[in-house]
């Protein structure tokens, strides 16, 4: 019964520091996840689009970190070289696309700049992937996600 | 002859005495570091445990405070020789937590990450089951050798 007392404490002491770390942290997850950004979409929401809908993805990071991988059917948008990758986005881009935007990581800032100029140019539906590519990485090489025919 | 030398006796316990210790400090400092990891970036825990699907958003929020926290207060229960046979029955039931979930995923062919030291990557399943495998063998050696070995040292309150 001691065993047991104790392990309900542990428990118990946890859930209090599981509550400490939730108030110290000033951005704590909302119930539904990390708060996302106006725009921004979550993995999952990435997946409900990609079983339902057309998704074109557009790789906002380094050629270079492109060519290492990429989501299937991606096309490579640097902001960078706009003028110069933006037709190549157009000649695969179809009405009917959802428009999902990467860069490396929750921290980088490309894809947001890519997608705002997206919308700018008069694509609809244009959305950019929270996480980016380290949360997608391990899903999106894996082959089982359609590509953009 | 009559009976077991006391002094290969007192040498065995001692041994035995030591190899807890060691066990405790290697499962307790790995937890401790695992949940203060973890503690550090939620939201970046948060995606790892979206990758297993397995829970709905609102539990998995849940998990990503309790399960560090849980993490810390255990592994520094283990380390500092404090309830440590109780601590170590919750991080043996937490490693058999991670096992199964482990093992389901792999048996699901999902790319996940592991997320058990906050890093990002494809999980290598047979690494990963094995190092969990290890430690919830060091926690079930660290539960069983308390009870013989080691008064605590703090009653309940």
């Amino acid at each position: 019964m001691k065993l047991f007392r104790q392990v309900g404490i542990l428990i118990l002491l946890a859930a209090a520091v599981a509550a400490g770390l939730r108030a110290w942290q000033p951005a704590g997850l909302d119930w539904n996840g990390p708060a996302l950004r106006p725009g921004e979409v979550t993995l999952a929401q990435a997946r409900a689009f990609a079983r339902n809908r057309l998704v074109l993805w557009v790789d906002a990071r380094s050629a270079d970190a492109f060519a290492a991988g990429h989501a299937p059917g991606a096309v490579n948008l640097k902001l960078a070289a706009w003028d110069t990758d933006f037709p190549g986005l157009l000649k695969v881009w179809q009405p009917e696309s959802v428009i999902l935007v990467y860069c490396d990581d929750q921290a980088c800032g490309a894809s947001t700049a890519v997608a705002e100029r997206l919308r700018a140019a008069g694509l609809p539906e244009v959305y950019v992937l929270s996480g980016g590519w380290a949360a997608a990485q391990a899903e999106l090489e894996n082959g089982k996600w359609r590509a953009q025919p | 002859m009559s009976g077991a030398n006391p002094l290969t006796g007192d040498r065995r316990r001692w041994g035995m005495l030591l190899a807890i210790r060691l066990a405790a400090a290697v499962l307790g400092a790995v937890f401790l570091l695992a949940g203060l990891t973890k503690a550090e970036d939620p939201a970046a825990f948060f995606r790892d445990l979206e990758g297993f699907r397995i829970f709905p958003a609102p539990a998995a929020v849940v998990l990503v405070y309790f399960v560090p926290a849980l993490e810390i207060v255990t592994g520094a229960a283990v380390l500092a020789a404090r309830w440590r046979r109780s601590a170590a029955l919750v991080l043996g039931t937490l490693l058999a937590c991670y096992l199964i979930a482990l093992a389901v995923s792999w048996a699901r062919g999902l790319d996940v990450t592991c997320g058990c030291f906050g890093e990002t990557g494809t999980a290598n399943y047979p690494l990963l089951l094995g190092q969990d495998a290890i430690l919830l063998l060091l926690a079930v050696f660290v539960f069983r050798g308390s009870a013989s070995t080691t008064q605590p040292r703090i009653s309940t309150p």
